[in-house]
């Protein structure tokens, strides 16, 4: 009989529960649902001090809370603003290490020993919001957290820039950087005209006065206002009189540990009751951040050029993955309009519906990361020009699926002597290959796909040939597999000399 | 009955080793014999039968004062409650008032309101609630210096002091890290799952496990009992041998009340040597229960030690097996990405 939810939670607990009791731990409140649990006990290796252990509702698969009451109020590493200790990383939580309750009491003394060294050697936790009381707005019945993108540090570096307020997904944004300072306006009057706007008024909910400063090396993790005014220096008593005036004022921070850099944001607002409000949001930086998610081929893939042909289905992922990979030198060939039925097995975003393809593939692209954006190129016609391309571009991909287009581009192949790339799916998505044209090495071409017929019955306006019905995972698939060769080839990697073929949708005869 | 250093010695080796505690298969336990509506009931009885009593001149002229008593007043009382006992101080009583007087008076007041659901006892006055399946004693009491007397079954008078009693249970349990009174009530059950209607009663289990309380490291010292399952073995092994003593006439069972007054135990020599024996090999088991490191096995135990209870629940639950955790990722640790 397959347990039910409860008793496989209460199995849960009731290991963890005899495992601290063994450890002389002390079960002090007990119920049915996870949360109504809690143990007090000691721990320690030198000097034992009091501990209090309960369950959050989503135990086993959340860690113990796990709260050290004579530090409860010390603001240190690893240790929330209420008081409980943060024992594992993200990356350590998924072999539920809490479950053995030995292990979680030896764990909440290896914090003990770590707290009580100083935290040296420790990781650089770059995550200081997560101590400052993170920024969390309700808005429609929906929470979310505020977060400042940036492009990068530089751009906002070591002055005042004007930023949005939290947009309707809680997005602020850089409108205007390397500003000079603000003028400290005068005060929002009370009484106003029938009709009239306070001074201000509109400016003041469209964009935000904000400061970058960095606050170098940090050894807390909790950052005091009376630290952020000391950082702001010469322009403290301007920040206090904006914010005397009615005026927000963010201030974004840089700050490093262990040699790593890190983003802080605070919104600082002043109440007359309340004094200076403050709330604290993350600051995501864009560009390095993306560099570093790139993949381990982006360095190798730089100064590499490679065309794309075709920017339908398959050549727009394509393009799209080896854009995401790096390659900051890529062409794609197309001459058709992107259509609402394409978007179903097409890379680009509807915003771009009637727009060419290839236009459509490189807005997309922009979107996401606009400092190298993609060439885009009518389609290949001649011989000449498929010589050309073969010659000019470290690599080129045919992703049209069109045999005149295969066979003119393998015309070119054989008179530069290089080959090119074919990628497509075969039999309406039974199979997907990406064939080296001609193959390396004087090696045989990859036998053809063995396919059964499949007739394609669907017409639709504006079309010439039957829809096709290749499912679009079949679609992403291939062009995922083609996009692997192509960065491995560009990488100096060795790859079958042929190239690669593979089931997906089989049909039965 | 185990020296304190000895329990000292084996709980740290015991909890080292493995225990089955199912902290909350206990509670539920403890749920399931709650007197729940029976509380409500003897409430309301007692407030009826003090209405009736208050209305007399001279019972209030000896400065009547009338208050629940026996286990309800103590919390161990578990379900069913089928009796309550109101004990009514009279502090101004003539000194040579005939206690079987006095009963009577009380049962001619009180058949006035209930006719014949009232009957003159030896030592008191029952009262029926048929609505509530419960009888209310009526005791009178007169004061005898820092006690109280109730009248015998000799025709003389006995001294008591039921409301002593519960203080010292209160201090017990405060000592005990409020594990006295729910252990006294699993006793308790366990003397019903084990013995059954036979005598003798729970309050002879509670007096017994008051004074093995007596042994138990409480919760000053490190050796004391850290679950209820621990406390509830602890109380087993520690009465069985005044059961046994008690049975083979080689200790008094006291009345923790009044000093130096043997417990009036209703009961016959062999009913004692059976309860003696059913003790003991109650403690084996539970120790053996909570030794184990298979908590389906010692549910089984416990589930047996605690039977049914009146509404024919077992009181003890024994857990769904189920192995929580600890499987390996088909695809290895790998990181997420951000």
């Amino acid at each position: 009989m397959n347990p039910t939810t409860e008793a496989y939670i209460e199995a849960a607990i009731r290991r963890l529960d005899e495992a601290l009791n063994r450890a002389n731990f002390r079960t002090v409140q007990c119920g049915d649902s996870p949360d109504a649990w809690e143990w007090t006990g000691t721990v320690g290796n030198r000097d034992r001090e009091p501990a209090i252990i309960s369950l959050g509702p989503n135990f086993p698969f959340e860690a113990p809370r796990v709260v050290l009451p004579q530090r409860a109020n010390q603001i240190d590493w690893h240790q929330m603003p209420n008081g409980v200790l943060c024992l594992w990383n993200s990356h350590s939580l998924g072999g539920q290490p809490w479950l053995d309750g030995d292990r979680l009491v030896a764990r909440i003394e290896e914090w003990i020993s770590h707290a009580e060294d100083g935290w040296v050697d420790d990781m650089p936790q770059l995550d200081l919001e997560a101590y400052n009381n993170l920024w969390i707005e309700l808005r429609d019945e929906r929470l979310f957290a505020p977060v400042l993108v940036i492009d990068k540090w530089e751009e906002i570096e070591g002055g005042w820039f004007r930023a949005t307020p939290p947009d309707e997904n809680g997005l602020l944004t850089v409108v205007k950087a390397h500003l000079p300072a603000p003028a400290i306006p005068a005060p929002i009057r009370s009484k106003k005209k029938k009709g009239a706007r306070a001074i201000g008024q509109h400016r003041l909910n469209k964009y935000v006065n904000a400061i970058a400063i960095d606050l170098g090396r940090i050894t807390r993790p909790f950052i005091f206002t009376e630290r952020l005014a000391e950082e702001a220096g010469a322009n403290g008593p301007l920040i206090a009189g904006l914010l005397e005036a009615g005026r927000p004022v963010l201030f974004v921070a840089r700050y490093t540990r262990d040699e790593s850099a890190g983003f802080i944001g605070f919104w600082l607002e002043f109440g007359k009751e309340s004094g200076i409000l403050r709330r604290c949001f993350p600051v995501a930086e864009r560009r390095n951040a993306q560099q570093r998610r790139a993949g381990w081929h982006a360095a190798a893939l730089t100064d590499r050029k490679v065309s794309v042909i075709g920017a339908g289905s398959i050549g727009s992922y394509l393009a799209d993955l080896l854009h995401r990979s790096g390659l900051k030198e890529l062409t794609v060939h197309d001459d058709d309009t992107l259509l609402p039925g394409n978007l179903t097995r097409h890379a680009a975003s509807p915003a771009f519906i009637g727009s060419f393809k290839t236009s459509a593939v490189r807005e997309t692209a922009n979107q996401r990361t606009p400092e190298y954006p993609i060439k885009t190129s009518s389609s290949v016609q001649g011989l000449s020009e498929a010589v050309e391309l073969l010659r000019d571009q470290d690599l080129v991909v045919d992703c049209t699926g069109d045999r005149l287009t295969w066979q003119l581009l393998l015309a070119a192949a054989e008179v530069t002597g290089r080959s090119f790339l074919h990628v497509a799916v075969v039999g309406h998505g039974q199979a997907g290959r990406v064939d080296i044209c001609p193959p390396m090495d004087d090696a045989d071409p990859i036998p053809e796909s063995i396919v059964q017929p499949f007739a394609a019955t669907e017409w639709e306006a504006g079309c010439g040939d039957p829809v096709s019905p290749t499912p679009p995972t079949a679609v992403i698939e291939t062009a995922a597999m083609g996009a692997r060769f192509a960065i491995r080839m560009l990488a100096g990697e060795a790859v079958p000399p042929a190239g690669e073929s593979r089931e997906l949708f089989p049909v039965s005869p | 009955m185990m020296e304190s250093t000895e329990l000292v010695r084996v709980f740290t080796v015991e909890r080292k080793n493995g225990m089955s505690i199912l902290t909350k298969q206990f509670q539920d336990a403890l749920s399931k014999i709650e007197p729940e509506k029976d509380a409500d009931h003897a409430a309301d009885a007692h407030a009826e039968v003090r209405d009736v009593l208050h209305d007399d001149a001279d019972l209030m002229e000896w400065g009547l004062h009338s208050v629940l008593i026996g286990s309800y007043r103590r919390e161990v009382s578990i379900r069913r409650v089928k009796d309550v006992d109101v004990f009514c101080e009279l502090p101004n009583l003539p000194a040579d008032h005939d206690p079987q007087d006095l009963l009577d008076k009380f049962a001619s007041l009180l058949a006035v309101e209930y006719g014949d659901r009232v009957a003159k006892n030896d030592r008191s006055v029952k009262v029926d609630f048929p609505d509530f399946d419960m009888h209310v004693d009526v005791v009178p009491a007169r004061c005898a210096d820092d006690d109280w007397e109730i009248p015998d079954r000799d025709g003389g008078w006995e001294k008591t002091h039921p409301v002593r009693f519960s203080e010292l249970s209160t201090a017990r349990n405060q000592a005990h890290n409020k594990k006295y009174v729910p252990v006294v009530k699993l006793l308790r059950q366990t003397r019903r799952a084990l013995r059954g209607d036979v005598k003798p009663g729970g309050f002879f289990v509670e007096v017994a496990a008051y004074h093995a309380f007596e042994g138990i490291p409480n919760a000053d010292s490190d050796a004391c009992p850290s679950s209820t399952a621990e406390y509830y073995t602890v109380a087993l092994e520690t009465m069985a041998p005044i059961l046994r003593d008690h049975a083979d006439n080689f200790a008094r069972l006291m009345n923790p009340a009044i000093p130096d007054q043997d417990l009036h135990v209703r009961a016959t020599q062999q009913e004692l040597d059976a309860i003696a024996d059913a003790w003991e090999q109650a403690a084996v088991d539970a120790r053996v229960a909570l030794k184990s490191t298979n908590d389906q096995d010692a549910a089984q135990t416990f589930k047996r030690l605690l039977g049914q209870n009146s509404d024919g629940d077992d009181v003890f639950e024994v857990p769904v097996a189920v192995s929580a955790g600890h499987r390996s990722l088909p695809s290895g640790e790998s990181p997420t990405f951000g």
